[in-house]
């Protein structure tokens, strides 16, 4: 397992030593066609877990920040049991080349409500937060790859006792076969564990999504992947977005729901807004 | 440079996991850390009491009226405590599977007032710590302790460890429980020690601005309202007797603990935190014990944990209370004072109690407080607060100075037999003679447990207790408030009633009565016996063994049957102690008492409990877990009855308990009330997957039904509160064609609650209480239906059968005559007023002789006590019946006019009797309902009778009415040699 981490690991941080390392120059494809738009572009952006960990990441750099929130639910009445969290997010990104995309997500505030019959407890906390780097690997007219990594850092104050971090490693393609249609893939292997007292309960889980957006204007895009997750919480979740541009702003409606595996959650929902610069 | 940096980062978060505390690792090899490092006590010459012992044998046990531990318990003690910790695969009351503090008491003293204390992390069953090992540890002279290992109940990715600790020089328990979130949700964990108090034992006692003894009542549905914040939670035993000690636990690492109170169960221990996966919780707290009578001695060692923990520093005060002619001033009845910070400026509700102590018997006392703030010392007596000071800015060592109590009464109670004029045994009720000298010695344990006027003592403990006052051999002398009083002396129904108004004034005095036995009340050839009778040894009963066997003799019962909560019991020796061996008989029995909820009926999400059965006459084997009785938890009554099968010594008798009783705290406390039977419709003849299917079926691996019980009561109580219901039920069952025996039980579990024999079942049997009593004698006549029951009125009926023979009710099935008769006579003692008699068939009174005359004299002794002497024609009774039919008589007060208005599953009509008609207007309907958003209820009891009424003197004594019913003559009008079931509407 540790073996694992460390791999992981340094995979991650030899992807941030590419940034640094001379350009290698592309052929400039789909990722150039598409550089202006605010639109955004992809794998819907949201995950099941900590901050954006474990969710499908585009292919092309940009320069963008935003916000964001990510509503999760369990509600399982039966067990007398709820969790609800909501999530406000800070992300950016910044393309240091063509190729490179430095990137981060920070959970502002993370609000969870839990239920356990009648009893109950809100907490709002600093939540998780990822960085990460996604470097291009090829990017022809019509298809463009990029190879992913990023790191939990313990930023969260939501485990009693403990911190958490993680690596998250993956692969992630897009193909635009018409001006219309964007088809999208990603794959991710990711570890987390945790740093306290306590054990570090190490738990690996890999993810791959495919799916595809619909682009009948410049301005609107409609979204449909579906996820599937293996690890200790495994899912394979349809998720559906709206996408939305005007001018550098985009915004990103998505909601999931787990349809096989163990995960319990009853609903999953985001809302991104991003300025493109 | 980067790629080396990366490394360094992975290998550090990777590797930090490595130095783990305590057991957090989880791993099989750790050990849990020593509980409250910065927690000591000090003593010399100590260590060698230290000691840790699997309990092997009867001796071992501790001492005490709360006292459990058996067989593969595990005791640890030293020189001021001992500790028992149920064995693994023990199980008692919340706790799963052993692992909980069952005993907790000052070393060598009988003195345990813990009935359980048991981890949790929340109210549902799977919020219990289910323990699977158990590793003794001996680092004598230093220590020794237990560690226990476990999950969740049902979660075995959620790991828990506790380990319970005890050093030489401890005045109590180390406590250190982990909790590690392996699962993949979020948890909400309130993870606190549960102590389970049940309602007339020890009280919590917490501070806090308007707390103390007192707490904001709650449901399951409200209780997240009510966690607060406190520095310690302590209580105390109020047995009334010197049986009692006080308990305290304080956090070793926190200045508070977040829970809940109630005189039910309390909860104490970390905030509530949500915990997601890889979460972790440890909460350390020491739970101190000490000999005192008032909260105060644990406190004290509360206060000095804390001291420890937190740097808070006390103050010891002292002070000394007086009282001219006292008889004791060592009693909680008598003197008890609360200091509460605050000052008398404030009002009482917002002063924040820190401690109650009772006095020495030279009236001093000392406790501990917080150091430097002001504080109210109050002195109470007989329930009533009658002094209070106020001292600013409390140093250590401070004398309070000396408090004079009002004066009492010292009163002597004589009670004599008129034929012989010997002492008797008897109870003594002491009524204020209005209102006004109600006001004026109305009182209560600091605002718990029940009010009385006056207040002798804690209404659950020893006599004096509430306005009760047992007498033995004809005397007892109690300490009374001055005021102006009814004083009853009560034998039993089948005696006379003594009454005497008496002015109480300072100094000694004495009242005399003479009871005379009412000759030809009691039936040759019967035996009073009551089935449902609770001690101290039950988890809700604080009444030591003296006063109860004392009350069976008070209420000159001939049999009674110990039926404790959840633990065989024997009263023989204390029988034997008394001298009443010759004269009355104890059965061994149990009271099985479901608490950790399991059944799911349809159409509800809410998990259940089976109810209260009686069993008896069982083997009483007190080295044994709950003295042998058996493990009633998560199992149908079926499986139930089979698990006691190889437990009686006799004659089974299985009886089922108040039906359709009020579920308290989510658990309810008769079977067909938790299934939501409904009465409307007939019983399956096996598993339907209905509700009834339930109460029919046959569990997997038993021989018996689940409705496999013989009996079943019908008056439970000495009010007879909730009769139309158990009546009711009753009744669907003797249509249903099962021939369940009505019984009729004090159920008391103290002199207040109920009075023991009140009711009783007046069974015929050729057997007789004493040397030669043979209960399974007994119990064939119950099991024949050869006993009715009553709380005063007597009822003989015969019904003649083909043959011409008159035949008394029995289970017996028999054809009547042609022309036949129910022959009845009723009688009762004259201060038992009957007022009707009504007859039964199938289920509807089908007529009722009314305006009865009734007794001149409630006091007299001789005269007639024939209330009704007649006979009525069957064929009359029978008018719109077809087929077979069951007859009962009863006889009493009129009843209120019942009817069903609802209560059943989603609010449907259910056949139970759920409202009286309260606005008397003939009719049962909508605007008898009474309540904010109530759709049904209340169903009241008839109104209690006033001075000048008949009854009056009966309702001072039992707070109810009079009231008897027969067992059914079953009748089989079909000449098929059986009863066959008229069915839900009575053959009608």
């Amino acid at each position: 397992m540790r073996t694992l981490a460390l791999s992981l690991l340094i995979s991650t941080a030899a992807l941030a030593q590419e940034v640094s390392q001379p350009v290698v120059e592309l052929p400039r494809g789909g990722c150039v066609a598409t550089e202006a738009r605010g639109l955004p572009e992809g794998p819907l952006a949201m995950g099941y877990v900590e901050a954006d960990l474990a969710s499908g990441r585009r292919a092309c750099p940009r320069n963008e920040v935003g916000l964001g929130v990510r509503g999760l639910g369990i509600i399982d009445t039966p067990a007398f049991y709820g969790d609800v969290g909501a999530k406000g997010a800070l992300f950016g990104s910044w393309a240091v080349r063509p190729t490179t995309e430095l990137f981060a997500t920070l959970e502002a505030v993370s609000f969870g409500f839990t239920q356990n019959a009648t009893l109950t407890k809100t907490e709002i906390t600093l939540g998780h937060m990822t960085a990460g780097v996604a470097q291009v690997l090829y990017d022809t007219e019509k298809l463009s790859g990029a190879l992913t990594g990023r790191v939990l850092l313990p930023t969260s104050f939501e485990i009693p006792g403990v911190r958490l971090v993680g690596a998250e490693l993956g692969h992630t393609v897009s193909w635009r076969p018409k001006a219309w249609l964007e088809v999208h893939g990603a794959a991710s292997i990711d570890l987390t564990a945790g740093l306290g007292a306590a054990r570090s309960d190490p738990r690996v889980g890999a993810l791959g999504v495919v799916g595809a957006m619909w682009q009948p204007t410049s301005w609107f895009g409609l979204v449909l992947d579906v996820s599937g997750r293996a690890g200790r919480v495994s899912y394979l979740a349809p998720t559906l977005g709206a996408r939305f541009r005007i001018s550098s702003f985009g915004l990103e409606l998505a909601g999931s729901l787990p349809v096989v595996g163990n995960d319990r959650h009853d609903f999953v929902a985001s809302a991104r807004f991003s300025w493109r610069f | 440079m980067a790629v080396r940096l990366a490394v360094v980062a992975a290998l550090v978060a990777v590797g930090a996991g490595c130095a783990k505390e305590s057991c957090l690792s989880g791993e099989p090899s750790c050990v849990v850390a020593s509980p409250c490092p910065n927690v000591s006590f000090e003593c010399s010459g100590m260590n060698e009491q230290l000691a840790i012992d699997t309990i092997s044998s009867v001796a071992q046990r501790p001492g005490g009226w709360n006292a459990l531990g058996a067989k593969g318990d595990v005791k640890l003690s030293n020189a001021f405590a001992e500790v028992v910790i149920a064995g693994l695969g023990t199980q008692n009351f919340l706790d799963p599977n052993g692992g909980s503090i069952l005993d907790l008491s000052p070393r060598g003293q009988p003195k345990d007032v813990v009935n359980n204390i048991f981890q949790v992390v929340g109210i549902l069953p799977g919020d219990g710590l289910r323990y699977t090992s158990l590793k003794l540890i001996d680092e004598k002279p230093e220590r020794v302790a237990v560690e226990l290992r476990g999950a969740l109940e049902g979660r075995p990715d959620v790991i828990a460890f506790t380990r319970y600790e005890l050093r030489a020089c401890d005045r109590g328990v180390r406590v250190r429980t982990e909790l590690i979130n392996g699962s993949t949700d979020t948890e909400l964990w309130s993870l606190v020690d549960g102590y389970y108090w049940s309602g007339r034992e020890a009280l919590p006692f917490t501070p806090g601005a308007g707390f103390g003894f007192t707490h904001p009542s709650f449901n399951l549905l409200t209780i997240n309202n009510v966690f607060r914040t406190f520095p310690f939670l302590a209580a105390a035993g109020h047995t009334g007797d010197d049986r009692t000690s006080s308990i305290a636990t304080a956090s070793c690492t926190a200045p508070g603990m977040e829970g809940f109170n109630s005189d039910q169960v309390s909860a104490a221990g970390l905030p509530r935190t949500r915990v997601p996966p890889r979460g972790y919780l440890v909460f350390e707290r020491f739970i101190a014990v000490a000999d005192s009578k008032g909260v105060s001695g644990a406190i004290d060692l509360a206060m000095e944990v804390r001291r420890q923990v937190t740097k808070e520093a006390f103050a010891a005060v002292s002070g000394k209370v007086e009282r001219a002619s006292a008889l004791a001033l060592a009693s909680e009845r008598e003197t008890s004072v609360l200091i509460s910070e605050g000052n008398l400026a404030m009002p009482a509700e917002q002063r924040s109690p820190w401690t109650q102590v009772v006095p020495a018997a030279d009236g001093t006392f000392s406790a501990r407080v917080v150091a430097g703030k002001s504080y109210v010392v109050e002195a109470h007596s007989f329930g009533r607060k009658v002094l209070e000071k106020e001292f600013a800015n409390v140093a250590d060592g401070l004398d309070l100075g000396a408090f004079v109590l009002p004066s009492t009464g010292a009163v002597t109670f004589r009670v004599n037999d008129a034929a012989t004029m010997q002492g008797l045994d008897a109870e003594i009720f002491v009524v204020p003679v209005d209102a006004a000298e109600r006001e004026k010695v109305q009182g209560t344990l600091h605002g718990r447990f029940t009010s009385c006027a006056p207040w002798l003592g804690t209404p659950s403990g020893a006599s004096p207790a509430c306005n009760r006052v047992l007498v033995r051999q004809g005397q007892a002398t109690a300490e009374v408030p001055l005021g102006r009083y009814y004083v009853y002396a009560f034998h039993g129904p089948f005696w006379s009633l003594g009454r005497d108004t008496v002015t109480i004034m300072p100094g000694a005095s004495t009242v005399t009565f003479t009871l005379t036995r009412l000759v030809g009340l009691k039936p040759p050839g019967t035996l009073s016996a009551d089935f449902h009778i609770h001690g101290a040894a039950s988890f809700d009963s604080s009444i030591p063994d003296l006063d109860r066997v004392l009350s069976f003799s008070a209420s000159d019962l001939d049999v009674a049957v110990g039926t404790d909560h959840d633990v065989v019991y024997d009263y023989t020796r204390t029988v034997e102690q008394l001298g009443l061996g010759a004269r009355l008989s104890t059965v061994i029995g149990l009271e099985t008492t479901g608490h950790i909820p399991f059944l799911f009926i349809p159409k509800s999400s809410f998990p259940l409990v089976i109810g209260h059965y009686n069993m008896w006459p069982l083997k009483y084997d007190p080295s044994l877990p709950r003295n042998g009785g058996p493990y009633d938890e998560l199992v149908e009554p079926g499986m139930l009855f089979e698990r006691t099968r190889p437990l009686f010594t006799g004659t089974p008798l299985i009886e089922l308990n108040h039906p359709w009783a009020v579920a308290e705290f989510g658990r309810d406390l008769g079977f067909p009330r938790a299934l939501a039977m409904d009465l409307n419709r007939d019983l399956p003849a096996a598993d339907d997957g209905t509700n009834l299917g339930i109460y029919v079926r046959t569990p997997q691996g038993a021989t018996f039904a689940n409705d496999g019980h013989h009996a079943q009561e019908v008056m439970n109580g000495t009010d007879n509160g909730l009769f139309h219901q158990y009546r009711a039920f009753w009744w669907y069952v003797l249509n249903q064609g099962r021939k369940k025996v009505g019984t009729a039980n004090s159920d008391s579990h103290s002199l207040t609650d109920n009075t023991v024999g009140m009711p009783f079942n007046l069974v015929t049997a050729p057997t007789q209480p004493g040397p030669t009593f043979d209960v399974n004698t007994l119990n064939r006549a119950v099991l024949d239906g050869r006993s009715l029951g009553t709380n005063g009125p007597v009822i003989e009926a015969t019904i003649e059968d083909a043959a011409g023979m008159a035949r008394p009710f029995s289970t017996t099935t028999f054809a009547p005559k042609a022309d036949a008769r129910v022959r009845v006579k009723v009688t009762s003692a004259p201060w038992v007023p009957v007022h009707e008699v009504r007859f039964v068939v199938n289920g509807q009174i089908v007529k009722t002789v009314r305006d009865l005359p009734l007794p001149a004299d409630p006091f007299a002794s001789t005269g007639s006590f024939v209330r009704y002497e007649g006979e009525v024609a069957l064929a009359e009774l029978l008018t719109g019946v077809t087929g077979d039919a069951w007859v009962s008589i009863e006889a009493g007060r009129p009843l209120l006019l019942a009817g069903d208005l609802g209560g059943g599953q989603g609010g449907a009509l259910d056949g139970m009797p759920d409202t009286t008609d309260n606005n008397g207007d003939g009719v049962v309907n909508a605007q008898d309902v009474m309540g904010t958003g109530a759709k049904i209820g209340p169903l009241a009891d008839p109104p209690l009778a006033k001075e000048g009424e008949a009854g009056f003197d009966f309702a001072n004594v039992t707070l109810g009415y009079p009231l008897a019913f027969t067992n059914p003559f079953f009748l089989d009008r079909t000449g098929d040699g059986q009863f066959t079931a008229p069915g839900a509407k009575g053959g009608r």
